[in-house]
């Protein structure tokens, strides 16, 4: 067991780097570099030197570089990848092109954001989710199940920026309400506000979510329903509803958290849309604008930032899975 | 919800079992209802955007001064919208351009996907840990910023939608493919094959690669429902086709939003009906096809 | 005294021309508009009036209104300066005069005197009133001194970033502070407009600074000190900002408001539902539709809309080093391939939603030629055949696809080059539309490098027909700059046009100067300016009842009158 989890462990770091890499080299090679987008009015082929010499842009990009004659490679004293990794190991990811902030506040400033829409999400997701689905597993084919059943096909195919649109145009037409303007107010400072801008948006989406784990939910109960050592349970008398609570759901526990964690990893782009249509300023939206004006240092941290995080959830759910399903382990 | 993302089922959940015959379609339409709803809706899909823009009785692009913001109505049955364009028009054309965008995108990454998938499981070792390794990496890059590259690099518009959406497809495809392939591998018939002294190439070709096809189907159609997600979805931020284009994104905002507001709802109802019946379609007709094809599979997420 | 420019700057705007106006809309008055954006801060409708006389006026209010788009940094310097000095350089500096849009004439603010030689007018000593800047360190509430206005200007004209600085670096020769209360500014040349946005009263350009904070670009980009009617109190990360009103401002008992509040809103469903609830002050529509929905929906007891022709006007620019934009016949047949008419009705819903514009936009009515004039008639004509013909006679390579440039996010800005495309592609020229980021992208690369084949794009609201003449002379405010040409963002360089313009600008009397004006204009559409100009919107704006004392036609610089109010009890808070 130990084995299979620090195997998984060292893959991580080689991977923030692959990852990181990629990003970087990408980056390099987009056209239309931030210097001339920065010149200004009084732009020369001097002043666009000096500002590439600035952010170090005139510097090779990697610590070999290819040529075409013998020995058809040369080290280069001074190069920008080399000098990425210095920062990285570090702890220096830079300031922002744009606007000189440093990213790592930035990034921090709008952790509390992100952080509240994505547990919300998952927090709504979950009870949902696994509710209805037990439920709809226990009472087979009764009304209530059908309706979730058809809600659940219907609910995974409207897009969700079209649902918050109408979230925002219908409560204001019928009732003249407007989710609170001005961004993001903290949970501590006024939880009031806070909860009438994160909830609504996050309800609606998470119904969404919900679906795929209820539907998971439920098919899964229903096998463990069937299976064997339930039929013991019953036979032996047990009170149906413990038999439920203690048998068939914990069993039931191993696929959703796949389904749990996967909604967490997509929970963090995924709420790009949420956070530009209900203007509040998350992570999602500032690495969306960070690419799109190309401001270096901010992408490079968020994708590797990411990245690991989504590789972590991998592997604890991967560790989970081990733990609950003694099969895997042997694979 | 409908997030836009390709949410393929994972590896995890992939759960093999022997090959089945094709089942007798009408006692599988009888037993699914609302599969075959998903079948029809996937096939009106499929002949409005091929036949439509060549019905459609006006120019999606064209302006019309006389005709702002009308109502439904004989003449334009979804009405027009603020630049005097025909509704309806629009949706057929909007329905084409989700076609092409999904099939090429889809065909490109769920194809190229699948043989990355089956080499890897099948040949195993190196060659497999290499990939597999990258597809978790792959996975973990948000596909915003490659999309975004993409722009950068060789522009806006359909071509670089497919590409990016292919990308996307070809990595999750391919990493279920591994594991199905892998499943296959070990089973019991694949060794009495080969200890009959089939070749490795024979084996590939009348044992693996008939057993991972419907699951090919499978996941084909649900990339392919996810594609047109992702389409409007791009659209809608404003980096997907150029402005104007006929796209059921592009018609769920902006100025279509205010113009529906004032009382034009039909201007956001019909894109947004047309959409969510797609992916509708799609995902009903994915369900189906699981359940049919392997039952042990119901109940996957999407 | 300053009989100089009493006389030339006298623009009483007479009401017959006024009343001529379309749709008879408000007295023309204009909100600032930001480039491809909508109103952004700051923006008050027209259409108030100062307290009746049995009125009480309640001090201390807060001003609450939207902010469409975060600041990156507050500098008054920098890439991103343009944004922040439009929104807040009026209400957290100080300046030493400023020509209101309506009436034309300056008014002195922190300057209390001036002495302007005669009979050109090039020297002005200006005196200043006591003042003290904001309470903050390192600045901790000094008297402003003329030293500080001296060295504010001249950071200007260092800026190498700044946009507009023409009158700072070429025509400003001696600016010093011969004592603590005066400053004495010297001309090269008469120049008529000096006192206009784009000479001295410019509020991106004639910010007052500590002159202390000038070298300490950490402390200007998170905090702005200046000696203005409001200080900053706080802001997060460049959104929703908060000023209050000055306790020390040199005019006791103003401003009347308590403050004012930024309500970062980037969506535009939000800003309506924000307005409906009481959330913010007032709005600016983007259609009448909106407008006449919103007073059905509130009542006209609750709140006041007001239609007001924008000063910002809209046009077409062509790069002639893109064959065959060159090509004078080519740039007529566009201009020709255009249906002004078709695109007002279209874009802004409303053929009262729109004004055609000439050279010099309809909202400056001294300056801009009438609708009945012959060659305004035939610049805003509209004829395909023609167009299509001379399209023949210049070889026109029809296979070509044209890239039109538009900034984002900006929904009507994409309306309206859809409709150019269909326009143009009726005389068969092909195009295709490209977003790009307004700030980030279009502005250093269309505006500053001119990288661009055609761009579509709104001008700000100028008060005085400069601006919207330069542009088309080697001295254009935007553009590449040339070593041996000048500078044009057309790259169109043409001597008769500059000495047009030279003529109008040297003209110190006020008649003579506007036939200069006018001439200028003709000679530009005879060369077939490769700016096409299309037409000027009229905004519609709503405003709750509880905010008064807003002075007719002065847009956003309204609050700037320090006698605005919020009446709390109306509002409830």
């Amino acid at each position: 067991m130990w084995r299979f989890v620090v195997r998984r462990l060292a893959f991580i770091p080689i991977i923030a780097l692959a990852i990181g890499t990629v990003t970087f080299v990408l980056l390099r090679v987009l056209p239309g570099d931030f210097a001339t987008k920065v010149c200004g009015q009084e732009c020369t082929e001097e002043r666009l030197a000096e500002l590439r010499h600035e952010l170090g842009v005139d510097k090779p990009i990697f610590p070999i570089s290819i040529q075409s004659e013998p020995p058809f490679f040369h080290l280069n004293s001074d190069d920008q990848y080399t000098d990425w990794l210095q920062d990285v190991v570090t702890g220096d990811m830079g300031t922002s092109l744009w606007g000189g902030q440093d990213v790592v506040e930035e990034i921090t400033r709008r952790l509390p954001a992100s952080f509240e829409i994505m547990f919300l999400t998952l927090l709504f997701s979950s009870i949902i989710g696994i509710s209805v689905g037990i439920l709809s597993a226990v009472m087979r084919n009764s009304p209530l199940d059908y309706a979730a059943r058809t809600f659940a096909v219907f609910g995974q195919s409207v897009p969700d920026f079209f649902l918050l649109t109408l979230l925002i145009v219908i409560p204001s037409m019928l009732w003249n309400y407007a989710s609170p303007a001005g961004g993001y107010v903290s949970i501590f400072d006024d939880p009031w506000t806070n909860l009438r801008l994160f909830v609504p948006p996050t309800l609606i989406l998470s119904v969404g979510n919900a679906v795929g784990l209820m539907r998971l939910v439920r098919s899964t109960m229903l096998e463990v329903l069937r299976s064997d050592y339930v039929r013991t349970a019953n036979a032996k008398g047990l009170h149906p509803r413990s038999v439920v609570i203690r048998h068939a759901f914990r069993n039931t526990l191993a696929p959703v958290i796949t389904v749990l964690s996967f909604t967490l990893a997509t929970a963090f782009s995924g709420s790009l849309i949420l956070e530009r249509v209900m203007g509040i300023d998350g992570l999602g939206n500032y690495f969306f604008q960070s690419v799109y004006i190309g401001d270096l240092p901010v992408v490079q941290f968020t994708v590797i930032y990411t990245a690991l995080i989504v590789v972590t959830l991998n592997l604890l759910q991967d560790i989970s899975y081990a733990y609950l399903d003694p099969r895997v382990r042997y694979q | 919800m409908a997030t836009g993302t390709i949410a393929l089922p994972d590896e995890r959940t992939v759960i093999a079992s022997a090959p089945r015959r094709a089942p007798r379609i009408l006692r599988v339409a009888r037993h699914n209802p609302l599969g075959t709803v998903g079948l029809f809706l996937v096939l009106s899909f499929i002949l409005v955007g091929t036949v439509g823009p060549i019905v459609a009785p006006y120019d999606p692009q064209e302006v019309d001064v006389d005709v702002q913001l009308q109502g439904p109505s004989l003449e334009h049955p979804m009405g027009t919208n603020g630049l005097g364009q025909d509704v309806f028009s629009r949706v057929l054309a909007g329905a084409r351009l989700s076609l092409v965008i999904g099939a090429a995108a889809v065909g490109i990454g769920v194809l190229g996907g699948s043989l990355i998938g089956i080499i890897s499981g099948y040949y195993g070792g190196l060659i497999d840990s290499v990939i597999q390794r990258t597809g978790e990496a792959g996975a973990a890059f948000p596909g915003l910023i490659l999309y975004l590259t993409l722009i950068a690099a060789i522009g806006r518009g359909q071509d670089t939608i497919i590409i990016g959406i292919a990308i996307t497809a070809l990595i999750g495809g391919s990493r279920v493919l591994r594991s199905m392939t892998l499943v296959i591998k070990t089973s019991a018939f694949v060794e009495a094959a080969r200890a009959a002294g089939a070749t490795e190439r024979r084996i590939l070709v009348t044992h693996i690669i008939p057993n991972v096809a419907p699951i090919v189907i499978v996941i084909a159609s649900g990339a392919l429902g996810a594609a047109v997600l992702a389409e409007a979805a791009l659209s809608f931020l404003g980096i997907g086709v150029e402005p104007g284009t006929p796209s059921w994104g592009i018609d769920l905002q902006g100025r279509n939003v205010e113009d529906a507001k004032v009382g034009n709802w039909y201007l956001i109802a019909f894109p947004g009906i047309a959409l969510s019946l797609v992916v509708l379609g799609f995902n009903l007709l994915g369900d189906t096809l699981r359940d049919v094809l392997d039952p042990r599979l119901r109940g996957s997420i999407r | 005294m300053a009989l100089v420019y009493d006389r030339f700057l006298k623009q009483r705007l007479s009401r017959r021309r006024l009343l001529g106006a379309a749709g008879g809309t408000a007295i023309g008055a204009a909100g600032i508009a930001l480039v491809g954006c909508g109103s952004s801060g700051g923006e008050t409708p027209s259409n108030g009036s100062t307290p009746d006389a049995n009125e009480t006026p309640t001090i201390g209010g807060i001003y609450r209104t939207r902010q469409a788009n975060a600041f990156p940094s507050l500098s008054p310097f920098g890439a991103t300066a343009l944004a922040s000095s439009l929104v807040f350089g009026f209400i957290t500096y100080d300046h030493l005069w400023y020509v209101p849009i309506d009436t034309g004439e300056y008014e002195l603010m922190l300057a209390s005197n001036l002495e302007v030689s005669e009979p050109d007018g090039q020297e002005v000593i200006a005196t200043l009133n006591p003042s003290v800047f904001h309470d903050k360190a390192p600045v901790n509430g000094r008297a402003v001194e003329g030293q500080d206005v001296v060295d504010s200007w001249l950071a200007f004209r260092d800026d190498p970033f700044g946009l507009g600085r023409e009158w700072l670096k070429s025509i400003m020769d001696v600016l010093e502070a011969p004592t603590t209360d005066t400053v004495r500014i010297t001309q090269k040349e008469p120049w008529a407009w000096m006192f206009g946005t784009a000479g001295a009263g410019s509020p991106a350009s004639s910010n007052i600074l500590p002159r202390e904070t000038l070298d300490m670009p950490d402390l200007l980009r998170d905090d702005i000190i200046g000696s203005g009617r409001f200080f900053l109190e706080s802001h997060r990360g460049g959104e929703n900002l908060k000023f209050r009103a000055h306790p020390n401002w040199r005019i006791p008992g103003e401003p009347w408001l308590g403050g004012t509040d930024l309500v970062f809103i980037t969506d535009y469903s939000q800003t309506e539902a924000q307005f409906r609830a009481g959330g913010i002050d007032n709005i600016t529509f983007q259609n009448k539709l909106q407008a006449d929905q919103m007073l059905d929906q509130l009542g006209d007891d609750k709140i006041t809309i007001t239609g007001d022709l924008d000063r910002a006007y809209h046009c077409l620019m062509l790069k002639t080093t893109v064959q065959p934009f060159d090509d004078p016949r080519v740039r007529k047949a566009i201009r020709l391939a255009i249906n002004r008419e078709e695109m007002i009705q279209l874009v802004e819903r409303d053929p009262a939603g729109g004004v055609l514009s000439c050279i010099v936009p309809p909202a400056q009515k001294l300056y801009a030629l009438e609708e009945d004039d012959a060659d305004f008639q035939e610049y805003v004509r509209h004829d395909e055949e023609e167009a299509r013909s001379l399209l023949e006679q210049a070889n026109f390579d029809f296979d070509k696809e044209f890239t039109i440039l538009i900034s984002s996010p900006n929904e009507e800005l994409a309306e309206r080059a859809q409709v150019l495309k269909q326009q143009l592609e009726r005389v068969n020229i092909k195009t295709k539309i490209e977003q790009q980021d307004l700030l980030s992208v279009w502005v250093p690369r269309v505006l500053i490098q001119a990288d661009y084949e055609m761009t579509l794009f709104t001008h700000l609201a100028y008060e005085d027909p400069y601006l919207p003449l330069a542009f088309y002379t080697s001295f254009s405010p935007i553009g590449p700059s040339d070593p041996a040409k000048g500078r044009n963002s057309m790259i169109f360089f043409d001597d008769d046009v500059d000495a047009a313009v030279n003529a109008a600008s040297a003209e110190l009397e006020l008649e003579p100067r506007i036939e200069k004006v006018k001439a200028a204009q003709k000679v530009i559409m005879e060369k077939e300016g490769p700016m096409i100009n299309l037409y000027a919107s009229v905004n519609f704006t709503g405003r709750h009842n509880w905010l008064k004392g807003v002075i007719t036609g002065r847009g956003s610089y309204g609050l700037f009158n320090g006698r605005t109010w919020i009446d709390t009890a109306m509002r409830g808070s």
